[in-house]
């Protein structure tokens, strides 16, 4: 089995909103709140949307994954009043489909673990293949017309014949319906708005030159994974913070936006934009 | 007397100003002591949780004898627990509203800080929304 990732998708009903004024600001104020409050339960986060995000959940693996995320569900409604759901697969296309199972079944109360076989193959075989992520209303049809009308069918179709319908797309999708990562490509990312690359430390990192070292890396691996999926970044945010869960010791977090102009994935020109925001910002001690 | 709570957005962008220590363990001016101490960064030393922590700007001067006043800014949190004795912002009916935390008996009621006003017992139509941990407020410009 792959890496479990796993999806979350946040709704700002109207009880979290009354508190609140409603405007764009406060969306990026919220999501950023979001974060933070799921930093803690994921190795990795990729922002999808504004109000979706996949996380990396490999370390926790062979923990119970549905308290993981209830505790995650918790941390979040606490900090900010805002319902999540929760959904768990081996692959960003089965964790998307768990999310929309968590939405549509009060049985999964919010998280839904679709790790194992049974639990899977019972929701493929009732889930419309319409509703899969990355199937569009033409491929639905095309679809339809061969008699595949749910998720389930089309995890059984042939590889060859899913390439020829719709092209290598479909064919990738049909491998992740069946628990295998279309390696590294994101099959669908239509509203792609922001990565994240956090890390913790092993120890303590008292040294601005090694925090600026670690800074380098991440800025690296942030434009490597920009290449990647073909994009470029208008604006980086660059943060860190002493440990929050050792209170008694002194405290200290930054967080610097900086704006990139002309958009860029250059590991380089990210480095000299992660140097220039976080440099002002170190502290010594 | 109607106390309104305007919510504020924040950045944490760290600013610093040196901190003058000003008293000795014993509580008198030093003197001695006088020189610069460390610098200080007032907004991570008001909000110290700022994922969990929503600063809201008051107007209304029903919570004055609670030393909140009508302009001041409060940092008000939703990571620690509410306790007896706490300046809290409840949901009462789904109207927001600052009071003070009380234990009376076995139960915990909001009590204002101003006369003529009623004490309101925690039920269920009463959400504790977060706790008051930090105020800050301006003199003058």
């Amino acid at each position: 089995m792959g890496d479990p990732i796993h999806l979350i998708r946040d709704r700002l009903d109207r009880h979290g909103m009354r508190v609140m004024s409603s405007n764009y600001t406060l969306y990026g104020d919220m999501q950023r709140r979001v974060l933070a409050a799921v930093e803690d339960f994921a190795s990795e986060v990729e922002i999808y949307s504004i109000d979706e995000s996949f996380l990396d959940l490999t370390p926790f693996a062979d923990r119970d994954l549905v308290a993981h995320a209830n505790a995650m569900w918790d941390q979040v409604r606490r900090w900010t009043t805002i319902p999540t759901r929760v959904g768990i697969g081996p692959t960003k296309t089965l964790a998307k489909l768990a999310n929309a199972a968590a939405k549509k079944n009060p049985l999964f109360d919010g998280v839904a673990d679709l790790r194992e076989d049974a639990l899977r193959n019972w929701v493929l075989d009732r889930f419309p293949v319409g509703d899969v992520w990355g199937v569009g209303h033409a491929t639905a049809g095309k679809l339809a017309a061969l008699g595949v009308s749910t998720a389930g069918q089309l995890r059984d179709m042939p590889m060859k014949q899913a390439r020829g319908i719709g092209t290598v797309v479909l064919e990738r999708l049909v491998a992740e319906l069946q628990g295998v990562p279309a390696s590294a490509v994101e099959i669908v990312e239509p509203q792609r708005k922001g990565m994240a690359v956090p890390r913790s430390f092993g120890g303590y990192v008292s040294d601005k030159e090694a925090m600026m070292g670690a800074m380098a890396q991440y800025a690296m691996r942030a434009g490597e994974k920009l290449r990647s999926h073909g994009l470029v970044a208008g604006q980086l945010t660059i943060f860190f913070h002493t440990n929050k869960h050792k209170r008694e010791r002194p405290q200290y977090g930054a967080q610097r936006r900086i704006r990139l102009h002309p958009m860029t994935a250059d590991s380089l020109e990210l480095l000299a934009a992660a140097r220039r925001g976080g440099e002002p910002s170190w502290r010594d001690g | 007397m109607a106390l309104i709570l305007h919510d504020v957005t924040f950045e944490m962008v760290p600013t610093e100003v040196r901190l003058l220590t000003a008293m000795t363990p014993a509580g008198f001016p030093s003197p001695a002591q006088d020189d610069m101490e460390e610098p200080i960064d007032l907004a991570s030393w008001l909000i110290d949780h700022p994922a969990a922590s929503y600063v809201m700007r008051v107007s209304g001067h029903s919570m004055v004898g609670a030393g909140v006043a009508d302009g001041d800014m409060v940092v008000v949190s939703r990571a620690v627990e509410a306790r007896s004795g706490d300046i809290v912002v409840a949901l009462v009916h789904g109207d927001r509203t600052m009071k003070r935390l009380r234990r009376r008996g076995d139960r915990m009621w909001l009590v204002p800080e101003a006369e003529g006003l009623p004490a309101i017992i925690v039920d269920e139509d009463v959400e504790i929304w977060g706790v008051v941990v930090a105020l800050a407020r301006r003199y003058r410009t």
